[in-house]
C-alpha cells in the first residue's frame, strides 16, 4: 500500500491541508504543535473511521477532532492498493450514523466496491488499535522502545508479551481452577472428590439396600405368619370359650334337673302329710271363706261385748243415780231454764261489784282528802296566789338586773379614779426635767459663759423658756383636775340612785314572798326549786280530787237497786234445785254454787242415760256370739287341729293347707312335665370334656398368645429399625442422585478447564510459531541493512530479538542485553526491531511508517547514518518522516529546501 | 353418584430435597391438610366414594400424628366410603391398624392375590395390589359383567407391554375389552387421561401436591360423576402449593437489569405462595456477567421458595477476533475451528478469556 496524496478538508486544528507524498521516504519539517498527532489519527480515521467498538472513547475522539468552527469534518486520501489507485473519501458526523464514506477508483473516476467501509482491517488485516500503535513512533519511542509502558503502545505484538505473560498465568488459574475440583488432599479435596467420597459412602449405604429390604420383607413375613398364628389362637381361644360356655351350660342344666328329681320327692311327701289333713273331705273355697267371714264377725262382736262391759259404772254410782233421777232424767228444757237462770244470778252480781268503786280510786280520794285537810283553797285564793308568784319571778329579774347595773357603775368609778392618778405620774416628770434642764442651761450661760452677745440672748430664752414650760404645766394640771371632779360626781349621783332602787325592790320581794310562804304552807308538797312549781300541784291536785268527790257520788246511787232483783231469782232457782242440792250435799243459800250443781247434774245424766243404752246392748251381742260359736266349732272339728290354737288360727292353718295342696298338685304336675322334657332331651348325648380340662387349655392357650404378642412386638420394633434403615438408605439414594448430578457438572467443568488449558497451550504455541520466526527474520533483515550503512559496529556481533522486543547480543557465543551497544547503536537497533515487527504484523499490505523526529538523541554522524537507513528501508515501505528542525532532514531535503 | 379417584399422595413425605427443614416441616403438614381438603370437598359434595389409588404413604415409617389424622379423616366420615388400593410406596403396616379397627366399616381394600369388587349400585369397584406375582396375569382373571358400570383401580406405570421388570407396570394391552369403563391409576404423578377401549378410559389423577421440581403444574384429583350408566370425568386442582419450572430466554445485549425485569414478567402471574424453579437459557455477552445469587435474593420475598440455574451460553464474535493480532484473537480463531458443539465451544472461550482476563472462573 502506498499513499499518494492527501486533502484534509477539516479534522482537529487542520483545515484545507493538502500534501503529495513522495514514493518512499516523505520527509516533513515542521515546527512543534503543527499537529502531527492529529495528522496520524486522520490517516487512521480514513482506513478504520473513527467508531471501532463502545470499547473505546468514541465519542470523546470524536468530539476532540471535529472542527472548531463547525466546518466539515474529514477529506480523502489518494492511495494504490495492490496495483490500482483509490481515492478514499470520508466524512465525519457527531455519531457515526452521520459518517460518509465513498471509495473512487481514480483511474475510471467510477465508485470501487473492492473494499467496504471496514477498508482498513480489509487491506491490513489488522485491527483499527493495532494499526494506531504500529505505524506511529513517537520520537522518544527508539530509546526507550524496550520498556513495558510503551509496549502497549506500540502494537499487537508488545502486546503480546503481555498476552504470554497473561497466558502463563492464564494456565496456572486454569489448572488451578482445575485442582479445586480434582485435587487430592486429606486437608483441602477437591469439590469432585469431595463429592465422589460422598457419593461412594451413600453407593456403601444403598448396597446394603437389598439386604434391608430383603430383611424387611422377610420380616414382615415372619409377622403377617405370627398374626396368622396369632389369629388361630385367638379363633381357638374363642372356640374354646364357646365350648366352655356350652359345657357350662349343661353342667347347670343337668344340676338343675337333679334338683328338680329331688325338690318334687319333697313335694310329693308334702303332698301325703296334706292328703292325711284333709282326710274327712278337702272343703271347698267359699266354705272355707264363709267360716273366715263368720270367725271375723265373732272377732268384731267379742270385742264390741268386751268394750261395753269396760264401760260399765260400779254400782255405787248406779245407786247415786238411781237415787238422783229417782223422778226421773230432767228435760233438756228444764236444764236450760235453769241454767239461764244461774247466769242471771252471776249477771247481778257482777254488776253489784262494778257499782263499787276501785280500790285505787278510794286510795287516792283518801291520799287527796290528806292533802287538803288543813286547808282547802277556794277558786280566788289560788288564782291570787298564782299572781302573787309570777310576780315575784318578776322582781327577781329586776333585782338581777340593778345589780349589774350597779357592778358597772363600780367599775367606771374605779376606772376614773385611776386616770387620775395615772396623769399625775409620767407627763408632769418630763416637764419637771425640761424645766430643770433649761434652768441649769440659762444658770450656765449666765457663770460660764462670757457675758454679752448671743450670750445673753441664750440665757434669756432658757429662763424664758423653764418659766413657760412651768405656767403651761400649772394651768393644764388646775383645767384637767376639774374635769375630773365633775365626771366623779356624775358617777356617785348615779350610783346613789340605784342603790335607792334596789333596796326598794328588795323589800317588794320579801313582802310577797312572804305572803305566798304562808299559803304553802298548809300544804305537803314535793319540794321543788320555786314557788310557781308548787302552786301548779296544787291546782292539780285541787282539781283531781274534785273529779274523784262527783265519781264516788254516783257509784252509791246503782248498787241499791242490783241487791233487790238478785234475791228474788235466788229464792225460784233454789227452791227448785233443792232435792239434787240434797243428794250432792250442797247449801246453796250459803255457799251460792247453783252453776257447780248444774254442771254436775248435766254430767251426770248424760252418763246415766248412756248406761242404760249400753246395758241393752251388751244383751243382745251375748245371744249372737253364742249362735256363731256353735257354727265354727262344728266346722273346725273335721280338721286334726291342735287344741291350744284359737279358731281364727285354725282356720288359717286351714287356709295355708289348702292353697299349699293346690300348688303342689300345679307343681308337681310342671315338675313331671320338665322332666321328661329333659330326659327326652339329653337322650342319647355322650359326656363330653369337662369344664376344667377346657379352661386348663384355655390358659394354655393365653400363654402362647401372650408370648406370640410379645414376639410381634419385638418383630414390629424390628422392622421399625428396618424400616428406619430404609429411610436412610431411600436418603442416600436421594442424596446420591444429588450428588451424581452434582458429579456430572464438576466432570463437565474439569473437561471444559482441561480443554481450556490444552487449547490456550495451543494457542500459545501457534502465536509464537506464527510471529517470532518472521520477526528474527525481519530483525536479521533490517540488522542487515544497517550493518551495510553503519560500518564499524560489531562484525562478530549476533542480534536476537526476544517475546517482549528485547534485543539480544550474541558476541562470542555469550548473549548480552542491547545495553551493551552504544546510545547510538541501541537506538538504530530498537529502529531495526520496530519496523520487524511491523513487517510481521502486516502481512497482506505493509502500511506507510509515520515517525515523529527518532533521531533527536543521535549525534550529527549517526542522524546521518540513521537516515540512509531510512532511505534504504523506504525503497521497500513508505516512510513518513516528521522533525521539527532542518538538521535531521535528509541531505537532498535539506538541499531542495 | 359422585366418586372421587386419587391417588400418589405420598403423606408425611419428608419434602427436604428442595426446601430447608423448616419448609419442608411445612410442606409435610400441607400434604395432610391438602388430604382433609379433599375429604371435606367430597363431604360438601355429597360424595359417595373415595378411591385412593395407591401411596397414600410415603415410606414404612410414618409419624403416629400422620396415621391418626388420616384415620380421623375416615371415623369423622362414616358415609364416604374409603377404597384403598396399597402402592409400591405404602409399606407401613397403616392397613393393620384398618383391619383392627371394627369401627372402620368404610374403609375397603384389596388383596394381592384376588381381585376384590365392592358393588355401589351404579358402579362396582373393582381392584386388585400390584406385586410381582400378579403383575403377568393381571388381565387374565379379572372378569367383569358388561351390563354394569365397571370401575378397576390399579397402581403401576402404564405400559402396552410387559417388560423384563415385572414389578409396577400396568399391562394396558391385558386390560382392553374387558368392559372397564373407568381405569383408576396411581403411580404417575401428574393429571393424565386417555382412551383404554371402545368402551372405557384410563386415568391418572396425579398427586395432591407436587414435591418436586419434577411435579410441576396444578394438582388435584378427578370427580366421578355417574348418572345413569354414563361417567362424567372433571379434574379438581386442590393443591395448595403449585410448582413452576420456569424458562427466561437471555439475549447478549440484556444486561443483569433487564434479566431481573424479563424474570419478574415471567413469573407476573405466579402466585406468591408457589415454588420457583427459574433456568435462564439463550445466549449472553462474553462482557456481561450474571449474578444468579442477585437474582435470586431479588425474588427470595416474592415466594415460598425459588431457586435458579444459569443455563445460558457465551456467544463469541469471533469476527471481530478475526484481525486481532493478539493471542487471544489466536486463541479465538483457534477455537473457532475446532470441531465442537456451539455451546462447548463458546463455553471453552469463556473460560479461557475469563483467566487470561483474570476473572474469577468460577463465577
Amino acid at each position: 500500500m502506498k499513499l499518494i496524496s492527501c486533502y484534509v478538508t477539516g479534522f482537529g486544528a487542520i483545515k484545507e491541508y493538502v500534501y503529495d507524498f513522495s514514493e518512499g521516504m516523505t520527509a516533513v519539517c515542521q515546527e512543534n504543535g503543527w499537529g502531527k498527532t492529529t495528522f496520524c489519527t486522520f490517516l487512521k480515521a480514513m482506513f478504520y473511521g473513527m467508531d471501532y467498538s463502545a470499547r473505546t472513547k468514541v465519542l470523546n475522539e470524536r468530539k476532540h477532532y471535529l472542527p472548531w468552527d463547525g466546518g466539515i469534518c474529514g477529506g480523502h486520501i489518494v492511495f494504490e492498493s495492490e496495483g490500482k489507485t483509490y481515492r478514499l473519501e470520508r466524512t465525519f458526523g457527531h455519531t457515526d450514523k452521520e459518517d460518509t464514506f465513498c471509495l473512487i477508483d481514480v483511474v475510471t473516476g467510477q465508485e470501487s466496491r473492492d473494499y467496504s467501509d471496514q477498508i482498513g482491517e480489509e487491506i491490513f488485516e489488522v485491527d483499527r488499535e493495532a494499526f494506531e500503535r504500529s505505524i506511529f513512533i513517537p520520537q522518544s519511542a527508539l530509546p526507550t522502545a524496550m520498556t513495558d509502558s510503551l509496549n502497549a503502545k506500540m502494537g499487537d505484538l508488545a502486546a503480546a508479551k503481555d498476552d504470554i505473560n497473561n497466558f502463563d498465568v492464564a494456565v496456572s488459574r486454569v489448572q488451578e481452577a482445575k485442582k479445586s475440583y480434582v485435587r487430592k488432599s486429606k486437608v483441602n479435596n477437591g469439590r469432585l472428590n469431595v463429592i465422589k467420597d460422598e457419593i461412594r459412602s451413600c453407593a456403601e449405604m444403598i448396597d446394603k439396600k437389598a439386604a434391608v429390604l430383603d430383611g424387611y420383607e422377610k420380616q414382615m413375613a415372619l409377622l403377617e405368619e405370627k398374626k396368622k398364628s396369632l389369629n388361630w389362637m385367638e379363633a381357638e381361644k374363642n372356640r374354646i370359650a364357646e365350648q366352655i360356655r356350652m359345657q357350662s351350660r349343661r353342667e347347670q342344666d343337668m344340676g338343675a334337673y337333679r334338683k328338680q328329681v329331688e325338690f318334687l320327692e319333697k313335694q310329693q311327701e308334702e303332698a301325703s302329710h296334706l292328703d292325711d289333713f284333709f282326710v274327712n273331705g278337702v272343703p271347698t273355697a267359699e266354705e272355707q271363706s264363709g267360716m273366715e267371714d263368720m270367725e271375723r264377725q265373732y272377732d268384731v262382736s267379742k270385742r264390741a261385748e268386751h268394750e261395753l262391759s269396760i264401760k260399765m259404772p260400779p254400782s255405787q254410782q248406779v245407786e247415786k243415780w238411781e237415787r238422783l233421777f229417782s223422778d226421773g232424767v230432767p228435760t233438756d228444757d228444764e236444764m236450760t231454764e235453769w241454767n239461764e237462770k244461774a247466769l242471771q244470778i252471776q249477771e247481778l252480781q257482777l254488776r253489784g261489784k262494778h257499782a263499787k268503786l276501785s280500790d285505787d280510786t278510794t286510795k287516792q280520794i283518801d291520799e287527796l282528802k290528806f292533802f287538803f285537810s288543813k286547808k282547802l283553797p277556794t277558786e280566788d285564793e289560788l288564782s291570787q296566789v298564782e299572781k302573787s308568784v309570777v310576780e315575784l319571778s318578776k322582781l327577781e329579774g329586776r333585782l338581777a338586773e340593778l345589780g349589774e347595773q350597779y357592778r358597772n357603775l363600780r367599775v367606771r368609778k374605779e376606772v376614773a379614779e385611776e386616770e387620775t392618778k395615772r396623769h399625775h405620774g409620767g407627763g408632769t416628770l418630763v416637764l419637771v426635767v425640761l424645766i430643770l434642764i433649761l434652768a441649769f442651761s440659762g444658770l450656765a450661760f449666765h457663770f460660764l459663759a462670757p457675758r454679752g452677745g448671743w450670750n445673753t440672748i441664750l440665757q434669756l430664752l432658757c429662763f424664758g423658756g423653764a418659766a413657760g414650760v412651768l405656767i403651761g404645766m400649772i394651768m393644764h394640771r388646775v383645767r384637767e383636775k376639774s374635769v375630773q371632779k365633775n365626771r366623779r360626781n356624775e358617777i356617785l349621783q348615779q350610783v346613789s340612785n340605784l342603790e335607792a332602787s334596789l333596796h326598794e325592790c328588795e323589800e317588794e320581794r320579801d313582802r310577797i314572798a312572804d305572803d305566798c310562804g304562808a299559803f304553802l304552807s298548809h300544804f305537803l308538797l314535793t319540794p321543788a326549786s320555786s314557788m310557781q312549781q308548787m302552786v301548779y300541784e296544787i291546782r292539780v291536785n285541787l282539781e283531781k280530787y274534785r273529779h274523784l268527790q262527783e265519781e264516788e257520788e254516783k257509784a252509791t246511787e246503782h248498787s241499791t237497786e242490783a241487791v233487790e232483783e238478785l234475791s228474788d231469782i235466788r229464792m225460784e232457782l233454789y227452791t227448785l234445785l233443792g232435792h239434787y242440792a240434797d243428794v250432792y250435799g250442797m247449801d246453796l243459800y250459803h255457799e251460792g254454787c247453783e252453776a257447780i250443781l248444774l254442771d254436775h247434774l248435766h254430767k251426770d245424766a248424760s252418763a246415766y242415760e248412756e248406761y242404760v243404752n249400753n246395758r241393752k246392748q251388751q244383751e243382745v251381742l251375748q245371744l249372737t256370739m253364742d249362735k256363731q260359736k256353735q257354727l265354727l266349732d262344728n266346722y273346725l272339728i273335721r280338721f286334726p287341729l291342735e287344741e291350744s290354737l284359737q279358731p281364727s288360727e285354725c282356720l288359717k292353718v286351714i287356709q295355708g293347707n289348702l292353697k299349699r295342696y293346690g300348688q303342689l298338685q300345679e307343681e308337681m304336675e310342671r315338675s313331671r312335665k320338665e322332666m321328661e322334657e329333659f330326659l327326652r332331651n339329653n337322650e342319647g348325648k355322650e359326656e363330653s370334656v369337662s369344664v376344667e380340662v377346657l379352661q386348663e387349655q384355655q390358659e394354655k392357650l393365653d400363654e402362647e398368645i401372650k408370648e406370640m404378642n410379645q414376639g410381634i412386638t419385638q418383630d414390629r420394633e424390628t422392622l421399625l429399625q428396618l424400616s428406619e434403615e430404609m429411610d436412610a438408605i431411600e436418603e442416600a439414594e436421594n442424596r446420591r442422585d444429588v450428588l451424581m448430578e452434582e458429579r456430572a457438572e464438576c466432570e463437565k467443568k474439569v473437561e471444559l478447564l482441561e480443554k481450556t488449558e490444552e487449547f490456550l497451550q495451543m494457542a500459545r504455541e501457534q502465536f509464537l510459531s506464527t510471529y517470532m520466526k518472521p520477526l528474527r527474520k525481519g530483525m536479521d533483515h533490517y540488522m542487515t541493512l544497517l550493518d551495510e550503512k553503519y560500518k564499524g559496529g560489531a562484525d562478530d556481533m549476533e542480534f536476537d530479538i526476544t517475546m517482549d522486543l528485547a534485543v539480544q547480543v550474541r558476541s562470542r557465543g555469550v548473549t548480552h542485553s542491547s545495553e551493551y551497544l552504544s546510545k547510538g547503536y541501541q537506538d538504530l537497533v530498537a529502529l531495526c526491531a520496530r519496523f520487524a515487527l511491523v513487517d510481521v504484523l502486516y502481512r497482506k499490505e505493509q502500511p506507510m511508517i509515520i515517525l515523529d523526529d527518532p533521531f533527536t538523541n543521535l549525534d550529527e554522524d549517526k542522524i546521518v547514518r540513521g537516515l540512509e537507513l531510512l532511505k534504504t528501508i523506504a525503497k521497500e515501505r513508505q516512510i513518513i518522516y516528521f522533525t521539527c528542525h532542518d538538521s535531521r532532514m535528509p541531505r537532498e531535503k535539506k538541499d531542495k529546501a | 353418584m359422585r366418586i372421587i379417584h386419587c391417588a400418589d399422595l405420598h403423606l408425611d413425605s419428608k419434602m427436604e430435597s428442595n426446601l430447608d427443614r423448616q419448609m419442608a416441616s411445612l410442606r409435610r403438614e400441607e400434604l395432610l391438610d391438602t388430604f382433609e381438603a379433599m375429604v371435606r370437598y367430597a363431604r360438601e359434595q355429597n360424595v359417595r366414594v373415595v378411591i385412593i389409588a395407591g401411596d397414600l404413604f410415603d415410606k414404612p415409617n410414618i409419624r403416629k400424628s400422620a396415621k391418626n389424622r388420616v384415620l380421623e379423616q375416615f371415623r369423622d366420615n362414616p358415609d364416604i366410603d374409603f377404597c384403598y388400593l396399597r402402592g409400591n410406596h405404602d409399606r407401613c403396616d397403616f392397613l393393620d391398624e384398618i383391619e383392627n379397627d371394627a369401627e372402620l366399616e368404610n374403609v375397603k381394600t384389596f388383596e394381592a392375590d384376588q381381585w376384590t369388587s365392592y358393588d355401589y349400585g351404579e358402579a362396582v369397584i373393582t381392584g386388585m395390589e400390584l406385586v410381582k406375582e400378579n403383575a403377568s396375569t393381571l388381565g387374565m382373571n379379572l372378569v367383569l359383567d358388561q351390563n354394569r358400570l365397571n370401575i378397576v383401580v390399579l397402581h403401576g406405570q402404564e405400559a402396552d407391554y410387559q417388560g423384563n421388570d415385572k414389578t409396577e407396570v400396568v399391562n394396558l394391552s391385558m386390560l382392553r375389552n374387558k368392559y372397564i369403563d373407568y381405569l383408576a391409576l396411581g403411580h404417575i404423578h401428574s393429571f393424565k387421561q386417555e382412551r383404554l377401549d371402545d368402551r372405557g378410559i384410563y386415568c391418572y389423577s396425579g398427586c395432591l401436591e407436587g414435591r418436586g421440581f419434577d411435579e410441576c403444574g396444578q394438582k388435584g384429583f378427578v370427580l366421578l360423576d355417574i348418572e345413569e350408566g354414563n361417567i362424567k370425568t372433571e379434574f379438581i386442582p386442590i393443591g395448595r402449593r403449585c410448582l413452576h419450572e420456569v424458562h427466561v430466554e437471555v439475549e447478549p445485549e440484556m444486561g443483569m437489569p433487564e434479566i431481573m425485569e424479563a424474570t419478574q414478567k415471567a413469573l407476573e402471574e405466579i402466585p406468591s405462595e408457589d415454588l420457583v424453579k427459574i433456568i435462564l437459557t439463550g445466549k449472553t455477552d462474553m462482557q456481561k456477567d450474571i449474578d444468579m445469587k442477585r437474582l435470586l435474593r431479588n425474588l427470595d420475598r416474592e415466594f415460598f421458595y425459588v431457586k435458579g440455574y444459569d443455563r445460558t451460553t457465551v456467544v463469541v464474535d469471533y469476527e471481530s477476533f478475526r484481525n486481532d493480532r493478539s493471542l487471544k484473537g489466536e486463541f479465538v480463531r483457534l477455537m473457532e475451528c475446532q470441531e465442537m458443539t456451539e455451546e462447548e465451544r463458546s463455553a471453552i472461550i469463556e473460560l479461557g478469556m475469563r483467566a487470561i482476563m483474570g476473572e474469577d472462573i468460577e463465577a
